[in-house]
Parts: structure tokens; C-alpha cells; sequence
């Protein structure tokens, strides 16, 4: 039995994490790239079944726990992991390199963990690794905002399973959001996915990694929240409404954006929205959709963040209005760029037409017309910003292109290579990706009828582009998210009601104004006080000090 | 509008037509009705992609905010 | 073989004896070189003498000693059950691995002249804390109290900042009045029950016929040690008191003050009035869970604040001391093991951190956050032992701060308290501020030129701060030994009285 929990596929990711931070130069790259291929042959090795359990707290943890969803995940992640360390071979940051892989390796103990408890303990490990990973690259603010948006998910995922532990121990089972402990444990999960109305710290955290960090992030935490809602909510039916809502506005905010990878960040919540529809209508098929399309999203995810990567460490920016005519300097990145938008928009023979088509399908067979038609629609919409927005303004308008300080290295080539090579061979060959996902084999991809309706949609989409190319040029404009509601709406509200106060105190006569003022004075030291103890008078103390003695004495004598 | 983008429009538009025509002779497997009827996709893409342009640009008057900020956003690491 | 079962009869008197011989010894001889080794000697033998002890008590259950022979009603009795046990080995291995630490730090700190005089202070203070939790009478409690009081007082003002004496200052009409509430109370009991042993005054409690005089001793009793404890809102004495004090008098204070405070209040509030007593309409245990919350979360804001890492990490005391006050409230075993296990996991992380901030002074002469930037740099192993506290003080898991949460959060639970428990948790986030803060600026900012220049802390210095961050990530993934320790004291105090 302890052989399985040598096999954990996160042991290498994590045992490599901690070498990285140790050791330097080529040692250290033959580890950066070894331990994710290693852990990609332990997803494969390791058995289907429940690992041995540890004691610990009176729990019992099952560190590692194989089944088809886990070894489809843990797949894709380790490809996105590899991916990811052959890209950032040229970026020479330990603490990048540390942070990537115990992120990694978090992400599978998420997806291989056999119970709630431990699934929780990797949950916040992986929060703690990617924010280290947006720190790494000087962005502290932004970090700090990341942490503390996943700290608030750990507290209500936390809350939830402690109080699901009462109905049924830790084991990881199916729950309908009825009890105020699933109802905590399914929010803490949408948090990590990027749910509404916390959908804003994916793009505000993502785009302030560095050129290579921002690939790992794209991979592993909403993912890693879809594998656990497949696990633990399916058939949920919020979820619909829920994706769907994602689905409008990662496409609304991607058709806006200027920064690529921000688009790009945005197009992640639109994406996972997809995902998040096919898990609340829950029949077996759309489960496993659910999970292929994760596992395409991850590659073509990648592969898009790589090209955006490129281009900031080629230029020093990437936002599209600074940006253009690079499809001749930059051929490899400019492809990639085309593969990755295309694979998005579910171009036939990409392979997003794959795990799509099994989505609509799911959606078909269950009659869901609303998602279907919406969808089906927001497949188009997406073509508009990744299949042709990105690459046009980005790379192939002809305008003057910004100067290059790097040339793109071989290893960043062999990265993005690598991924779109695994992304037209699976939708040139569907079988192969329906090899690993069973639950999809019996959904018609490359048929006649189904090849023609996607063309009609892309092509359909690419007149309203040509024609509408105006109104989608980028501008240089931000578009309030929804961090408005925790970054600006609370000073709004005690603006308001300071000025509400201030028209109230206007209107009473002069005396009562002087009281008001007093007992307004009186509390506001109070505050400034109780913030900043250190320097409350000697007498306060004792005063507070009597005071509760006497409140207590007082009571007792009623 | 120049030459060069009227003339793309009008070879996707021909491309268009042929999978319209192409799509009158196959066998579709509807689950609603209407998406099982020819062309039906090239349409509904039109539509679909006008609307979210509409969308995504209505809100961006909406909620839209000057440059400043977005310069601001830019910086504020 | 007689000699040591002679020794091991003798071992509750040992352990406040030893640092008190210590003390006197360091004064009397007054040689600067000649301190330190007899500090480290006075608090090893002590900690011998606990760690055989806790086995003893594990066996035995209860260990009785007399002192002088009389019988408890005349003489004073020590008397240690598995609840002071734990504090005892605590008190005594903080207290060594802290004098172990001193050293380089006090050399540095310290006018050569009053070093003997810090020494002498450290082990006095060790004594009182100690003989505080050991004693089974309450007025030998006041005696102890004062006497580890006044050493603290003495130690805070050694401080090199000139704030450092108003900060003593302050502490000490603090402290005094404290100390006056807790004797006041106790008169109050003697006069109910005729006697100051703990035991027989629970005893004799079902005989009294005044309710009022009860109620008034303990609303004395527990107003005055919640001084000593600072818990919220009568926290203001403590950050300017750990702030301005010397590195190694912080991280004694810190790490064990407080701590022997909070098990005398549990002491009184399971042991001596039973937690359950109402006090009019409203429950003592109402009360304390109000205050506790009030520190999680108005002290972790303040915390936030802050511009002085020593201050920051003083007011995460007073919010940490508000999770064990909350584990006492709580007054279910979950909770109560909680509690305990706080106490002990918390004095290994905040003294993990304030030993470690201590040697972040001693190479660059500031604890001021701004001037900590990118000491990860320079300080690695400094700066590790100060990220692990500060994970442990969030309640990260694989820290033991994760491992008294989890037991608190299911005490709340077991209470049928949801909502206290999504307080708990929901407390970290304050603490993913303010030691993100801190993280940050060590890890990921530009060293500055005094961060630079500084090089990794002697090894005297960084050994102990290693072992105590270290312990904080053993107990985090290995917490059978502490849990057990404090499951049996939460189970000491709740069987003691139904």
C-alpha cells in the first residue's frame, strides 16, 4: 500500500519544488523539467483506486486516490506543467521556478485527493504557490488582492466542509447545495473558478505575472475548481444560470479588452463558464464534456498565454494598441497565437471542436435549449475576440511594429510547439483524447452536418469582423469590474453616509449640533484608539479596566 | 470601407454560401428543430456576433471609464 | 538510586527553585561573563525537572507537595495535575531556548553594566511564572504573580528606547491594578470559605450561603487576571510593553506571560467557580466570547496598521490570546484542547517570530517594516524561521496554527455555534494581511542598503529560533504529542467540576 503513496503524482512536483529552491543553473533546469514528466508518468502508474489512509487529527486522509476524472486532470496538468517549465526554461527566477512547481504540485493533490480534508489542505497550498508566483514578479499589491480573495474561498470552503463533517464524514461525495455547509463549500469553490461576483481577481491578478509565471496560473486554479465541482456538485442546477452569466462575461470583457493577456485572463472565466453549465446539467455525458473541455482549455490556454508571453518578453507590453505588424519578426509566436485563438473558437480540426461539440451535445440531449442557443452564440462571440481580434491587432495589421529586445528562445519555441502539435493531433484524431475520456466516445465530431454548422458560425462571425473591425479596434480604456463592489463601492458608501449625516446635523439647531459634534468627536477618538492601542492614556486603561468590573458587579447585583 | 476589406467580405460571404448550399444536402440530427435547418448557423453567427459586439460595446458605455484610470490601473501593481 | 528518588520528590519545588537560586546567584556575583552560564544551567535544571515531571503526572495523575510539611488548610501546596503540567514544560523550555537566544542579543541590547542585572531579572521573572502555574493556593498565586510582574516591569524598562520606560511605567500601574482587582477577589473567597487552597476552597463552595459574595470575588478575580492576559479591550499595555522592551525579555513576555495568565483564568473559571455560573442575565461565558471575538478581530485590524514589526506582532498577540480565551468560552473538550494546544502552538510561533525579529535588530538596528525589506536576501534562515511563524500565526496548513483552529472550529461546532466557527476561519483573512505584509516586504522588495549590509544571525541566535519554527511545523503535521498533552488537560479541567 505505501508503494501507491510513492506514486502520488504530486510527490515529484513537490519534492522538485523544494530542489528547485536549493539548487542552481543546469541542475536546476533538468529538475524544473524532470519533476512535472515525472509526475506525468505517476498519474499514469499510480492504481485506480484509494491510496492507504494517515491518521491525523483523528481523521483519516487519503493522500491519493485515482479514478478516470483524476488521471484526465492530472494529465493536463502535467502537460501544462511541463509546458510551462520548457517555456520558462529562459526566465531564471528560483523563486518563480519553486512557486510553479508547488502550485503544480498542489493542483494534483487537489484532483487525486481521496478526501475532503485533504483535498482542502492542497486547496490552500495551491493558493499559497500561485500567489507566490504573481509576487515573484514584483506585483505586491496585486498579489496581496490574489491572497486575500483566496484566503476569503479557503475560509468558506473550510467553513463548509467542517460543517459537512457532522452528515457523513470527509469522505468526497455528491452534494445538492441545501445546507448552509454545501451552500459554503460549493462558494468557496466558485471563488477558486472565478464565479460571479468574484469573477474580477482572475484578470486582475493573472496579467501581473511575469511572461512566463502567467502559464502556469492559466492552467491550474479554476481548472483544478471545475475538477472539484465535477467531484462534489454535479448536476447542481445553479450551476447553470451561474456558467452562463460567466460565459457573457468573459466573452464582453475580451471583446473590450487591450491587454492581451487580461483578455486572455477574461477569456479563462468565459471558458470555465462553459465548463461550469455542462457540470449543473450533470448527466454523464456532460460530466465528462465538462472534463474534456478542461483538459483542451488547459492546451490551448497555454498555448495562448505562451504567445502572449513571448511577445511581452520580445516588446516590454502587450497591449494591443501598442501592438501590431509582428507577423514578420515574430512568425513562431504570431502561429501559435492563430492555433491557440482558432483551438478557442473551436475551429473544426482543433482540438476545442472536440470537447465543444461534446458540450453542445450534452447540452442537446437534455433539451436545455436556453444553454444550447446561448452558448452556441457565445461560440461565436468568441471567435470575434480569440480567433480574430487577438491575432489581427496583435500581430498581423500592418502598422509599425514595436521594437524587439529578444529574440524568441529555442525552448519557448519547443514549448508552443509542442502544445499546438497536441491540439491539431487530437482534432484531427478525436479518439485519441476519447481514449482517456470514455464518457465522450459515443459524440459525433467529425461528421458532415456538425463540420458544416461550425463553419457557418465561424465564417458568419468573420463578416460581422471584417465588417464591424472599427468599432472592436482596441482603445486604451479600463472598464469598471466587478472589484468595483469591494475596491470602490464601500468608500461610495461612507462618502454617503457622511454626507447624509452632514445634510442631517445641518438641518437640526445649533445645540444639538454642538452635542452631535461632541459625541461624533468622542467616537471617532474611541476608534483611533481601540486601532491604535499603544497609546491609550494610562488612566483609559484603568477606566476600561473599572468599567468592565463594574458592568460585571453590576449584573451580578440585579 | 476600403477595397481590400469590401473584397474579403465578399469571399467569406461566397465561402458562406457554398456551406449554405453544401449544408441543403446533409443529413442533420436536430435537438430543437430550428438549429436542424439549413444555414440555420450562418445566420444565427451574424446575429450572435452583431449582438455581442452591441453588448460588449454598450457596456463599455455603461462602464467605461476615462483613460486616466486605465493608465492608473496600468501602474498599480 | 536514593538520590534520585530523593530528587524526584522534590521536583515541584525544584522547578521554581532553580531559576530563583539562579537569580540570586547572577546578582550576588555581578560578572558579566559568568551571568549567561548560569542562567542556561538555572533554566536547563528547571526544564529537566518539568519534562520528568509531565511523565510523572502522566502516570500518577496528580503530584501534591507540601511545602514545610504542613497540611494544605495551614501551609501552601503545589500541586500539578495534567492542566499546569503543560504550562510548566512549556514556561521552562520557552524560558531555556529563550536565555539560550539572549546572549548575543543582550550583549548587543543591553548597557554592559546591567547585564547581570537582565539575567538575574529573566530568571526571576521564569521563577514567578512558574511557581504562578504550579502553586494550589490562591494568595501564593498573588505572591507569585507579583513577583514575575515586577521582574517583567524591570526587564521592559532595560529597553534601549526611552518609550521603553513609559511603556514599564504604564505596565506597572497597569499591572498593579490587576493584581489589587485579583487579591481583592481572593479576600472575598477567604472570607466565604475560610481558606486560599484551590482545592479545599472547591470544597467548601457548595456550604456558602451568599451567592453575592461569590459572584463579586470572581468578577474581581477574572477582571484582574484579563489585565495580565490583555485580553480585548484591556489590550492596551501590550504593545508598547512588547514593542519597546528588549528582544529577549519580548520573546519570554510573549511567549509565556500571557499564557500562565490565561491557565490561572482557566483554572478559576473551570476548577474554582465552574464555567456555567450565570452572572445575572448574562453568562460568563457569553462574555468572554464577545471579548475574544472583539480581539480577533479589532486587534488583528490594528495589526494591520502597524509600521513596527514588534508592534504588529504584539497586537497578533492580543488577537491570538483572543482564539484561546474563545477555546475556554467554548468549554466543550474539542474546544477546551484547543485552547491549550493554542497556548503552547502559539508561544512556539510568536516566539519563533520575536526571536527572529530580534535578530533582524541586531543586524540592522531596526524593526521598522520599511527597513526589513529584503532581508530574505541576506537572512535566509532568519527570514524562513519568520515566514513559518507568520504561516503558523494565519493557520496555514502543515503549521500547528492550522491544528488549534481545527480543534477550535470543531468545538464551535460540537457547541452547535456555526457561525462562531465561520468567525474563526474568517479571522484568517485579517491575518493574511498583515503577515502578507510583512512576507512581502522581506521576500520580494529591493534590499535596502541596511538590509545589504547584513549577514545571517549568529548561531546561538538562530539555532533556537530554528527549533521553535521548526516545532511549529512538526506539531503541524505531527500533533499526536501536544494533542494529547492538551486533550488531557482540557479533560482535567472539565472533569474536575461537571
Amino acid at each position: 500500500m505505501a508503494e501507491t503513496l510513492l506514486l502520488a503524482p504530486w510527490l515529484p512536483l513537490l519534492v522538485g519544488s523544494v530542489l528547485v529552491a536549493v539548487l542552481r543553473g543546469l541542475v536546476q533546469d533538468v529538475v524544473f523539467v524532470a519533476a512535472p514528466m515525472l509526475a506525468l508518468v505517476f498519474v499514469w502508474m499510480v492504481p485506480q483506486a484509494a491510496g492507504p489512509g494517515i491518521d491525523w487529527l483523528g481523521l483519516t486522509l487519503m493522500p491519493i486516490a485515482s479514478d478516470p476524472t483524476a488521471r484526465l486532470f492530472g494529465t493536463a496538468f502535467a502537460l501544462a506543467a511541463i509546458g510551462g517549465a520548457v517555456f520558462a526554461l529562459p526566465q531564471r527566477s528560483s523563486t518563480e521556478r519553486a512557486a510553479a512547481l508547488l502550485y503544480a504540485g498542489s493542483a494534483q493533490g487537489v484532483v487525486f485527493a481521496g478526501d475532503l480534508v485533504t483535498l482542502f489542505l492542497f486547496w490552500e497550498v495551491m493558493a499559497i504557490g500561485s500567489a507566490v508566483v504573481i509576487f515573484s514578479n514584483g506585483a505586491s499589491r496585486a498579489g496581496l488582492r490574489y491572497a486575500l480573495m483566496h484566503a476569503f474561498g479557503g475560509v468558506l470552503f473550510f467553513a463548509g466542509i467542517a460543517a459537512s463533517i457532522g452528515s457523513g464524514g470527509t469522505a468526497i461525495r455528491p452534494f445538492a447545495a441545501d445546507s448552509i455547509g454545501s451552500v459554503l463549500m460549493l462558494a468557496g469553490i466558485l471563488v477558486n473558478a472565478g464565479a460571479p461576483p468574484v469573477s474580477a481577481w482572475v484578470a486582475d491578478a493573472y496579467p501581473r505575472a511575469s511572461w512566463s509565471g502567467a502559464v502556469f496560473l492559466s492552467a491550474f486554479t479554476t481548472k483544478a475548481a471545475v475538477a472539484v465541482l465535477i467531484r462534489l456538485f454535479p448536476g447542481e442546477a445553479a450551476l447553470v444560470p451561474i456558467g452562463l452569466i460567466m460565459a457573457v462575461y468573459g466573452m464582453v470583457y475580451a471583446l473590450l479588452g487591450n491587454d492581451i493577456r487580461r483578455m486572455l485572463s477574461y477569456s479563462i472565466v468565459g471558458q470555465v463558464g462553459f465548463m461550469v453549465v455542462a457540470i449543473g446539467i450533470g448527466t454523464p455525458l456532460a460530466l465528462a464534456a465538462a472534463a474534456a473541455h478542461a483538459f483542451v482549455h488547459i492546451l490551448y490556454k497555454g498555448l495562448l498565454m505562451m504567445a502572449a508571453g513571448t511577445v511581452l518578453r520580445a516588446t516590454g507590453t502587450t497591449r494591443l494598441t501598442a501592438l501590431g505588424g509582428l507577423a514578420r519578426s515574430m512568425p513562431f509566436a504570431t502561429a501559435a497565437m492563430i492555433l491557440g485563438g482558432l483551438a478557442l473558437a473551436a475551429m473544426p480540426l482543433t482540438a476545442g471542436f472536440v470537447s465543444k461539440s461534446a458540450i453542445m451535445q450534452a447540452l442537446a440531449e437534455e433539451h436545455a435549449a436556453v444553454a444550447w442557443f446561448a452558448l452556441t452564440a457565445i461560440s461565436a462571440g468568441s471567435m470575434l475576440y480569440a480567433g480574430l481580434r487577438l491575432p489581427w491587432f496583435a500581430m498581423l495589421r500592418s502598422s509599425t511594429p514595436p521594437p524587439l529586445s529578444l529574440a524568441t528562445a529555442p525552448a519557448m519555441k519547443l514549448a508552443m510547439g509542442g502544445v499546438g502539435l497536441v491540439l491539431l493531433v487530437v482534432g484531427v484524431a478525436p479518439s485519441l483524447l476519447m481514449r482517456i475520456v470514455p464518457g465522450i466516445d459515443a459524440v459525433a465530431v467529425l461528421t458532415p452536418d456538425h463540420i458544416l454548422f461550425q463553419l457557418q458560425l465561424l465564417i458568419g462571425s468573420s463578416i460581422c469582423f471584417v465588417l464591424f473591425l472599427g468599432l472592436l479596434a482596441p482603445r486604451a480604456r479600463a472598464i469598471r469590474d466587478t472589484d468595483w463592489l469591494w475596491r470602490s463601492l464601500p468608500q461610495l458608501l461612507v462618502n454617503a453616509v457622511r454626507a447624509i449625516s452632514r445634510r442631517g446635523v445641518a438641518t437640526i439647531p445649533s445645540r444639538a449640533e454642538v452635542e452631535a459634534k461632541k459625541i461624533r468627536d468622542l467616537s471617532e477618538a474611541w476608534m483611533q484608539r481601540t486601532m491604535d492601542a499603544g497609546n491609550w492614556r494610562t488612566g483609559d486603561i484603568a477606566l476600561v479596566a473599572t468599567a468592565l468590573l463594574g458592568i460585571c458587579l453590576f449584573i451580578a447585583a440585579m | 470601407m476600403t477595397m481590400r476589406r469590401r473584397l474579403i467580405a465578399g469571399a467569406l460571404a461566397a465561402f458562406l454560401a457554398v456551406c449554405v448550399v453544401a449544408d441543403l444536402f446533409v443529413a442533420h440530427h436536430p435537438a430543437f428543430g430550428i438549429d436542424g435547418t439549413a444555414g440555420f448557423a450562418a445566420w444565427f453567427g451574424i446575429i450572435a456576433s452583431a449582438v455581442a459586439i452591441a453588448l460588449a460595446l454598450g457596456w463599455s458605455r455603461i462602464a467605461g471609464r476615462s483613460e486616466i484610470v486605465a493608465e492608473e490601473e496600468e501602474r498599480d501593481g | 538510586m536514593s538520590l534520585i528518588a530523593a530528587v524526584d520528590q522534590h521536583l515541584p519545588v525544584i522547578i521554581v527553585l532553580a531559576p530563583l537560586l539562579g537569580a540570586l546567584l547572577v546578582a550576588l556575583i555581578r560578572v558579566e561573563i559568568a551571568s549567561w552560564p548560569i542562567a542556561v544551567i538555572a533554566a536547563l535544571v528547571s526544564a529537566m525537572a518539568a519534562f520528568r515531571l509531565v511523565f510523572g503526572v502522566e502516570t500518577l495523575g496528580v503530584v501534591s507537595y507540601r511545602l514545610g510539611g504542613f497540611a494544605p488548610d495551614l501551609g501552601i501546596e503545589y500541586r500539578v495535575d495534567a492542566v499546569n503540567a503543560l504550562v510548566l514544560l512549556l514556561v521552562t523550555g520557552i524560558s531555556l531556548a529563550t536565555l539560550v537566544y539572549a546572549r548575543r542579543s543582550v550583549a548587543d541590547e543591553i548597557d554592559s553594566g546591567r547585564v547581570p542585572w537582565f539575567y538575574a531579572m529573566m530568571l526571576v521573572a521564569m521563577s514567578g511564572l512558574l511557581g504562578m502555574a504550579i502553586t494550589g493556593d490562591a494568595f501564593n498565586a498573588f505572591v507569585f504573580l507579583e513577583i514575575s510582574s515586577l521582574s517583567t516591569y524591570t526587564l521592559i524598562a532595560l529597553g534601549r528606547d526611552r518609550r521603553a520606560l513609559v511603556a514599564a511605567y504604564q505596565y506597572l500601574i497597569v499591572g498593579t491594578i490587576g493584581a489589587t482587582f485579583y487579591v481583592i477577589g481572593v479576600g472575598l473567597l477567604y472570607l466565604s470559605t475560610g481558606t486560599l487552597n484551590l482545592a479545599l476552597i472547591i470544597e467548601r463552595l457548595p456550604d456558602v450561603t451568599s451567592p453575592r459574595a461569590l459572584i463579586a470575588a470572581e468578577a474581581f478575580i477574572l477582571v484582574g487576571i484579563a489585565l495580565k492576559l490583555a485580553l480585548f479591550p484591556l489590550h492596551a499595555w501590550l504593545p508598547n510593553a512588547y514593542g519597546y522592551a528588549p528582544s529577549a525579555a519580548t520573546v519570554l513576555i510573549a511567549s509565556t506571560a500571557t499564557k500562565v495568565a490565561v491557565y490561572l483564568m482557566a483554572r478559576f473559571l473551570f476548577g474554582v467557580f465552574g464555567i456555567h455560573v450565570e452572572l445575572g442575565p448574562v453568562s460568563v461565558t457569553g462574555v468572554l466570547i464577545v471579548l475574544s471575538l472583539g480581539a480577533m478581530f479589532v486587534a488583528s485590524a490594528a495589526a494591520v496598521f502597524q509600521r513596527d514589526v514588534k508592534r504588529l506582532l504584539a497586537f497578533s498577540s492580543v488577537a491570538q490570546i483572543g482564539y484561546i480565551t474563545l477555546g475556554l468560552a467554548l468549554a466543550n473538550p474539542a474546544g477546551l484542547t484547543g485552547a491549550f494546544l493554542h497556548i503552547v502552538n502559539h508561544a512556539l510561533m510568536k516566539g519563533a517570530a520575536f526571536m527572529a525579529i530580534g535578530a533582524v535588530l541586531l543586524r540592522c538596528g531596526s524593526s521598522r517594516l520599511d527597513d526589513l525589506a529584503g532581508i530574505g536576501r541576506t537572512m535566509p534562515a532568519t527570514s524562513v524561521a519568520l515566514t513559518i511563524a507568520g504561516l503558523g500565526l494565519i493557520g496555514v496548513p502543515g503549521t500547528s496554527g492550522f491544528v488549534s483552529k481545527w480543534y477550535l472550529v470543531l468545538g464551535a461546532f460540537d457547541d452547535g455555534k456555526g457561525w462562531l466557527a465561520f468567525l474563526i476561519v474568517a479571522s484568517s483573512v485579517i491575518a493574511v494581511l498583515y503577515v502578507g505584509r510583512i512576507l512581502e516586504v522581506v521576500w520580494f522588495r529591493e534590499p535596502s542598503k541596511t538590509a545589504l549590509a547584513a549577514r545571517e544571525a549568529p548561531l546561538g541566535m538562530l539555532l533556537p529560533t530554528l527549533l521553535l519554527a521548526g516545532l511549529t511545523i512538526l506539531f503541524g503535521i505531527d500533533a499526536e504529542f501536544p494533542a494529547r498533552l492538551a486533550g488531557a488537560a482540557a479533560s482535567a479541567l472539565l472533569g474536575g467540576r461537571p
